[in-house]
């Protein structure tokens, strides 16, 4: 069996505005993201790190009976670990998943294709937390850069300044005495920074915490006036 | 991979619907039609072995030189599925775009849960259209006691071409009984819940297939007697329900039969089955007179 893993940081791989099919155009022809909604209704790549606790239940061999099932030979299925290369113990879980992976095939050989996903990092610092594994084989690096990929890159480039500026909005609304989950406001931020790129307004990567600020002061207020001045809902 | 089986007799145009139905599938595994042809005119099977060369589907083309009948070939059917997955489908009707789709998320979530997936088939609900008149669904009830519902047939019907399953769950029950010309399918289902089999529901409350359904041509001796049969088959299960249960199923299949007969123009013989159904269980005769005459 051959699989395909995505690895980066979280704040480029969340789910949010990067959908399935972009991220087929993204990795090739012949791959297709693994969805599992026999696990959540609305699981899919999101929920692909959940496949790394494997302890208790049958997900891991559902899994698999559904990849032999529902995928074609010439297809790999493409899993998506966003914090998998964050920290040792991440990369411990998916080296885990991966032995019980070559238990349950048994006599079948498992090939996985390591993709990241614009990630500053070396290739070697990378293939260091790409832990070894009896009985499968890793072929070479793959390495995506967003800013070479068009289409994606404005999409993108949405959920990593969401998720930069979401712990910031929080804190600005509690200035007024109101309290807002993260994830609601980074829901907020995105919506107000598709506009930017349906106008063919872009983000610098390299963006520094000043120029965040900067961003964030203008408009976090009109987050913030759009929700007070926004319509009742009809009952 | 999944095998999907279809019985084929002497409708082409039938077969490219339903095979239509089958490429417009959203699920996007490896899918294989296995099609057997019971002897259709030679005329048809050119047209039939036409569908197959153009259609975009891996078709396996099986032929009878003679009309075997729809048990036997249904037989043979299965006897050719090689996939670990089964689906069926009658020439004629059609399945929805999501049908496997969302039947395969019910296998894979029963998995999931733990159940042993080779004693499960996945039953969804479906349209119902009757020749000139609108499409209503009906819905398959998989909670209840499905012996019992399936007796009755009012919220479970055995229908093949609502199923998907494992091979292996197809070949937990016996083969189809060669017997029954009609009704086959009622009596595969019973056996297999019999077996210790199960039916599940696709987990949508949405229809994933149409059956077209007519009543021309179909003789009602013929279907009273296959309901014969299979309550003697089925006896000691029927009566596990009590007298009076056993006593009511009798008295549907006699309306069954009185519907086909009135349908194909035998209004004697329908009034014989419904008086046949008066004397088995008046209880129910009379509620379904009540029935007639107050909705028709």
């Amino acid at each position: 069996m051959e699989l395909c893993f995505v690895l980066g940081h979280r704040n480029v791989l969340l789910p949010k505005h990067l959908d399935t099919q972009l991220f087929e155009n993204l990795l090739g022809a012949k791959h297709r993201v693994f969805l599992m909604p026999w696990y959540s209704r609305n699981a899919g790549r999101y929920y692909h790190e959940r496949l790394l606790s494997v302890e208790e239940d049958r997900r891991l061999e559902t899994a698999i009976l559904a990849i032999e099932v529902e995928y074609q030979s010439e297809e790999i299925p493409v899993m998506i670990f966003p914090s998998a290369l964050e920290s040792a113990d991440d990369a411990m879980h998916l080296q885990r998943f991966l032995s019980a992976c070559v238990e349950k095939l048994g006599d079948s050989p498992l090939v996985v294709e390591p993709v990241v996903l614009n990630i500053g990092e070396a290739d070697e610092d990378v293939k260091a937390r790409l832990l070894p594994v009896k009985g499968m084989q890793y072929k070479p690096l793959r390495r995506i850069e967003l800013k070479n990929v068009a289409p994606l890159d404005g999409r993108c480039q949405i959920n990593m300044f969401s998720d930069k500026m979401a712990d910031e909005l929080v804190g600005y609304v509690r200035r007024f005495g109101l309290v807002l989950s993260r994830k609601r406001a980074q829901d907020f931020i995105v919506n107000k920074l598709d506009g930017f790129v349906t106008e063919e307004l872009y983000f610098d990567l390299t963006a520094d915490d000043a120029q965040l600020k900067r961003l964030s002061d203008i408009i976090f207020p009109e987050i913030l006036h759009g929700l007070v001045n926004k319509p009742k809902r009809k009952r | 991979m999944l095998d999907i089986l279809i019985p084929h007799y002497n409708a082409p145009a039938d077969l490219q619907m339903s095979l239509e139905s089958v490429a417009d599938q959203t699920w996007r595994g490896k899918k294989r039609v296995v099609l057997f042809d019971d002897g259709s005119t030679a005329e048809n099977l050119a047209q039939v072995e036409k569908i197959v060369k153009d259609s975009p589907l891996d078709i396996e083309l099986m032929r009878s030189p003679q009309n075997l009948g729809r048990p036997k070939a249904r037989n043979a059917l299965l006897q050719a599925a090689e996939a670990r997955f089964v689906a069926w489908l009658d020439a004629g009707d059609i399945w929805y775009p999501e049908k496997t789709e969302h039947q395969f998320n019910a296998i894979f979530r029963h998995h999931f849960e733990g159940t042993d997936i080779d004693t499960i088939w996945v039953s969804c609900h479906y349209d119902w259209q009757w020749v000139g008149r609108r499409r209503r669904k009906v819905v398959q009830n998989t909670a209840g006691n499905q012996l019992k519902d399936l007796f009755e047939g009012d919220k479970l019907r055995a229908y093949l071409w609502t199923l998907l399953g494992t091979k292996e769950s197809f070949t937990l029950t016996s083969r189809f009984d060669e017997r029954l010309t009609r009704l086959q399918d009622l009596d595969f289902f019973l056996s297999f819940v019999r077996a210790g089999g199960r039916l599940v529901s696709a987990g949508t409350d949405r229809p994933l297939c149409c059956y077209f359904k007519s009543d021309i041509g179909r003789n009602a001796h013929e279907i009273r007697q296959c309901y014969d049969t299979i309550f003697a088959k089925h006896h000691a299960a029927l009566l596990g329900h009590g007298r009076g249960f056993a006593r009511r199923t009798r008295a549907k299949a006699d309306f069954v039969a009185a519907r086909f007969a009135r349908n194909n123009g035998e209004r004697f013989g329908a009034l014989g089955y419904q008086l046949g159904a008066l004397l088995t269980d008046p209880h129910y005769a009379a509620y379904r007179a009540k029935k007639f005459v107050l909705k028709g």
